[in-house]
């Protein structure tokens, strides 16, 4: 009876540590920046589904998209998540108690599904690695519950090898074969030996032969398929948590055969509760990535037009990041406030920060395809969006951009496909009724004030200029009423130091802005004082802009000879101000140059 | 006393009622005088008077139609006629029922009537009407899948379908071969077993498929400035004729033209199979742009198109130049070369030519023509010309569209025409078949059936390079893989 550990230790404890991982998951994870990051798609259509079952892995991977699609929203996506969490503790605990029946194992248990949360940190984790893991453990049961017989444990692994190659790929039958082989050590001895022979040649042989007379993988998935391959901006690089995760079972069944000599309990309990703890803690810290996750909240935010929260994402990401700066102006670009708070973000990257596409990375499809929407530079948004398509297939977001995109062109019958394809989908229902009426009645498109903006912004056909200013200006010569064309062209002329280009622009802002906007009055002063020429006889300036003026010009005076230290001062005072800008930023801008893809890397 | 028996004759005058109910209710469920709409129904993909190969697959539709419940008859003369009653609106024609009605009906009319029924009301629409032609297709159709619809992709495969079936089957995915690039497959005449494919940055070279042998060929010599690119086997199955050359594709701002893909240099070669050796003559790698070979029935001439030489820095002449139709005689015993002429000049016609395909009679060409470029899949206004070799008179077909039809190819017995068409959406090229008559004309064409149509709804990927050939093309991704992954053969120049 001494040795019987208090009940509470092993209810509570898991109760309250499962708990705080819940909270950890909604707080710090966001399974919903994990969906947008990676936009899984999922079809109820047999040609889809039958696809991801031709090749090993594909179950799995279809699992994780089906999985995934709870991710959309944050509740119930944590929900589900936490589901496959318990799902995986209760089936290490159940693996473990086959070895010795043990209280502690409730704690060990909580090992993997803490690393399988830890993980999903990066949000470019393939989630078929978790749900591999949870067919595998799944699977593991039948050998763990029947394989008491020397002479069966070989017929149970076979079936369960096979099953586990064909569902999640060659990398998982190595772990449920070491899975086995631990199981299989309860035998005696030589029955053991006998076993893990034919664990071991299953294990080499069956991957070989089915690589080479069944499955058409590439040779190098023969053994060690853990995860598809993707492109190198959504390539997962497994930290060692990765491993720990994978390594965490069959490291718990051992330390479950040492669990069967007699511990003391406490100190059982003890090693179990520091272990764990350890894992939580340094598996954070090896897994959260603060830049990589506010980068994909910028997104997020700005997608769902909460331009205060991706503005704040943005700005709180503490390396320079090109991504996070263009979520930022395009947020604030929607929210109509570009003028306003684009200085609010150190604009290193000076002209490249107002296109996506300033250089050619894939990786900015999404960003671009809405960048160019909000502009209404249609095709390119059509591209950008296709182009995501191709990289993300069936991605929700592209598709939805698509449908509006197909609307604006008069592309009824591409518009009408692509909702075909979210009505198939799990997660596109309201989507879908809000815009199946425009194709099903296609004048009613023109009751729609969105698509026939941008429409009204199409500009003229040929060849796409590679200059942004360029693209900017056919906006405006298409429709001199697009807005955002114009900030975007003040901008560029502000950043590029083109003031003279700026001011034969100028008076064209009462069209748009009934207040002054004050950083154009500031290019005014700056171009006034750059020139020597009294400006404000031409131009109205606020007295506000000339006093901030003033007190910039001062703060320069007064630290003359000290650039640096007036950098630094003026920052938190004038950063936000286009002389400051024009001052200490604009002359170390690089411009990179537009370099096209090789031809022969177009399928044509 | 049987409680049963007293249940159920108690209950007899109720069963009655309820028979008589279900009888009249079957009489409104008639469809025999339901009234007729003005119009033939919505059914997609548009099946609609057509002429149709002997040995096709059911030509399963969709009724566009609205409906809670849907009739089909289909019937074809003495042959027992088809019927489809069912709620869903697609209708998946019996397999073993039409391959015997289409094969004891050739060269008669086979009918499709549809009646939908809605509000408790059935609507019949006017008889769809086929034409069963005595002349069988090519029993296999290869096609490229790419999901794409600009530049960059990712992924893509070989695949070749069953016509008379619904069989699909993977030549090869770039899934199985590290997400590289595959194109280009091209079969000498139709013959399934005479094939090659090109396999672009990862594990690249040309992979060559000919008596019953896998090689693969490094295309590249010192005496070209590429790799083979656009193929065209000889009628002998000993040369294979290619474009090298370079290209840089450019985007435009023009919804109509999303893409143009300009051809910077460009010459022609030839390949010889058995010897491993490119060969090429200054007539054929001018200063101009030679591409898109295309021999003969007889093989005694390529045919090829022409543009003039794109000027350094002059865009206009490297994007929007005109091709013109050329051809050039070639003894391939001998390696001798004639002299290039003209067979269609661009001026003349005043718009540019590409993908020509010469008839297995030697007696057509189809074409494709658009107002500038060579790569016309990506031209809305791309429509197929046919040009009549004995008389030199060309003319555009019946079968184009509003949208882009490009990459044409012919059955071994020169009556069926398979072409690359963006006209069910605009946006994505779906493979159609098309009857092509001995007057040289074109019938309707129609979508390659599927088992299940709703699949061109689904499928965000363009079906590039169709393909008829005779047979089954008997390789296995396997082997292909395993091909792939070797080393190539460099080709010597003579």
């Amino acid at each position: 009876m001494g040795h019987k550990p208090p009940g509470i230790l092993y209810r509570i404890v898991p109760g309250v540590y499962m708990l705080l991982v819940f909270s950890y998951l909604v707080i710090v994870v966001r399974p919903d920046f994990y969906f947008h990051h990676l936009q899984p798609s999922f079809l109820i259509a047999p040609d889809y589904l039958a696809h991801y079952l031709t090749y090993p892995g594909g179950f799995s991977e279809l699992m994780a998209s089906l999985f995934m699609q709870s991710f959309y929203i944050r509740l119930p996506g944590s929900i589900v998540f936490m589901c496959i969490a318990l799902a995986i503790w209760w089936l290490t605990f159940e693996l473990m108690n086959t070895i010795h029946r043990s209280r502690l194992n409730r704690l060990w248990a909580l090992v993997p599904p803490a690393l399988a949360i830890l993980m999903a940190n990066n949000y470019n984790l393939p989630f078929s690695v978790i749900t591999s893991v949870l067919i595998v453990l799944l699977i593991a049961q039948l050998p763990a519950k029947k394989g008491n017989n020397p002479a069966i444990m070989p017929v149970l692994y076979s079936a369960g090898a096979a099953m586990v190659y064909y569902c999640c790929g060659s990398g998982y039958l190595l772990l449920f074969s070491v899975i086995a082989l631990l199981l299989s050590m309860k035998f005696r001895i030589w029955e053991s030996l006998l076993n893990a022979f034919y664990i071991a040649g299953f294990a080499f042989l069956v991957p070989l032969a089915a690589e080479a007379f069944i499955f058409p993988i590439p040779p190098e998935h023969r053994y060690f398929f853990l995860f598809p391959p993707r492109l190198y901006f959504m390539a997962y690089e497994p930290s060692w948590v990765f491993y720990a995760w994978l390594l965490s079972v069959p490291v718990l069944l051992i330390i479950a055969s040492l669990m069967r000599k007699a511990i003391p309990v406490a100190a059982g309990a003890a090693v179990a509760g520091i272990f764990l703890l350890a894992v939580t803690v340094f598996g954070h810290v090896a897994s959260y990535r603060k830049d990589a996750r506010n980068i994909v909240a910028s997104d997020y935010h700005c997608y769902h037009g909460h331009a205060a929260r991706a503005a704040r994402a943005a700005t709180s990401v503490e390396a320079y990041s090109f991504a996070a700066n263009l979520n930022h102006n395009l947020a604030i670009a929607k929210a109509g406030t570009l003028m306003e708070n684009f200085f609010n973000f150190l604009q290193i990257s000076g002209t490249d920060a107002l296109y996506p596409d300033a250089e050619f990375s894939l990786e900015m499809s999404f960003i671009a395809a809405d960048f160019y929407y909000d502009l209404g530079y249609i095709s390119e948004a059509r591209h950008w969006a296709h182009t995501s398509l191709v990289y993300y297939p069936y991605s929700p977001r592209a598709l939805r951009l698509l449908v509006k995109v197909h609307l604006v062109t008069g592309e009824y019958r591409a518009a009408a496909r692509c909702l075909h394809i979210l009505n198939k989908g799990l997660i596109n229902r309201k989507f879908v009724k809000e815009y199946t009426p425009c194709v099903q009645d296609t004048s009613l498109v023109s009751a729609h004030p969105e698509i026939m903006e941008k429409r009204s912004f199409i500009p003229a056909g040929k060849e796409l200029s590679p200059l942004i200013d360029e693209r900017f200006r056919e906006l405006l010569e298409a429709n001199e009423n697009n807005r955002r064309a114009y900030e975007y062209l003040m901008l560029y002329y502000l950043l590029d130091s083109r003031l003279e280009r700026f001011l034969e622009m100028y008076d064209r802002a009462d069209r748009f802005f009934t207040a002054p906007v004050d950083i154009f009055e500031e290019a005014v002063l700056m171009y006034g004082e750059l020139h020597d020429i009294p400006v404000e006889e031409k131009y109205a300036i606020s007295h506000a802009t000339r006093a901030r003026f003033e007190q910039f010009n001062q703060t320069l005076r007064q630290y003359e000879g000290k650039g640096r230290m007036a950098r630094n001062v003026l920052y938190w005072e004038m950063g936000r101000t286009y002389m400051y800008y024009l001052h200490f930023v604009f002359p170390r801008v690089m411009k990179p140059e537009i370099i096209y893809p090789a031809y022969e890397e177009s399928p044509i | 006393m049987n409680p049963t028996r007293t249940g159920m004759g108690s209950f007899l005058p109720l069963w009655l009622s309820l028979a008589g109910l279900i009888m009249l209710s079957g009489c409104a469920d008639r469809v025999d005088h339901a009234p007729e709409a003005d119009t033939v129904a919505d059914i997609f993909p548009a099946y609609y008077d057509l002429t149709i190969p002997p040995n096709i697959a059911p030509l399963n539709f969709i009724i566009r139609e609205p409906g809670t419940k849907f009739r089909v008859e289909i019937s074809a003369g003495e042959s027992e006629t088809i019927v489809i009653s069912q709620r869903s609106s697609t209708i998946r024609i019996p397999l073993d029922k039409w391959q015997e009605m289409l094969a004891g009906n050739q060269g008669n009319t086979l009918s499709v009537n549809i009646w939908s029924r809605n509000k408790k009301q059935w609507t019949g629409y006017p008889t769809i009407t086929h034409h069963i032609s005595a002349d069988p297709i090519d029993p296999y159709l290869a096609y490229r899948i790419v999901h794409t619809v600009y530049l960059n992709w990712r992924r893509m495969g070989i695949y070749q379908r069953n016509l008379t079936s619904f069989e699909e089957s993977p030549l090869i995915e770039n899934r199985t071969t590290g997400q590289g690039c595959m194109n280009c497959h091209s079969f000498a005449g139709n013959d399934p077993s005479r094939m090659m494919i090109h396999f672009r940055i990862i594990q690249p070279g040309t992979l060559i498929w000919r008596e019953d042998r896998l090689s693969k060929i490094d295309t590249r010599s010192s005496g070209t400035m590429s790799a083979g690119i656009y193929p065209a086997w000889h009628p002998d199955g000993k040369h294979i004729a290619f474009s090298t050359g370079k290209i840089s594709p450019h985007l435009t701002t023009r919804l109509n033209k999303v893409v143009d893909v300009a051809d910077r240099v460009s010459d022609l070669m030839v390949y010889d199979v058995e010897h491993n050796t490119v060969t090429t003559s200054p007539r054929i790698s001018t200063e101009m742009r030679e591409n898109m070979p295309a021999w003969s029935a007889d093989g005694r001439y390529l045919y090829f198109i022409r543009a003039p030489e794109a000027n350094t820095g002059d865009e206009e002449s490297l994007l929007h130049a005109r091709y013109s139709l050329m051809r050039i005689s070639y003894d391939t015993e001998w390696d001798l070369w004639g002299e290039a002429e003209m067979v269609l000049n661009a001026d003349s016609t005043g718009m540019s030519i590409s993908h020509p395909s010469v008839s297995p009679n030697g007696k057509f060409l189809v074409c494709t023509m658009s107002d500038f470029g060579y790569f016309t899949i990506f031209h809305k206004g791309s429509d197929l010309y046919a040009m009549n070799l004995e008389t030199n008179a060309f003319r555009k077909l019946s079968l184009n569209s509003e949208f882009a039809e490009s990459h044409p190819s012919w059955s071994s017995n020169g009556r069926w025409l398979v072409f690359s068409s963006k006209r069910m959406d605009g946006v994505l090229s779906r493979p159609h078949i098309a009857y092509f008559d001995e007057n040289g004309n074109a019938h309707a064409p129609f979508a390659l059936p599927q088992k299940d149509p709703s699949m061109y709804d689904r499928l965000i990927a363009n079906y590039n390079l169709p393909r008829l050939v005779t047979g089954k093309i008997e390789l296995d991704p396997i082997e292909i893989r395993d091909a792939v992954y070797g080393e190539p053969l460099p080709a010597t120049f003579e």
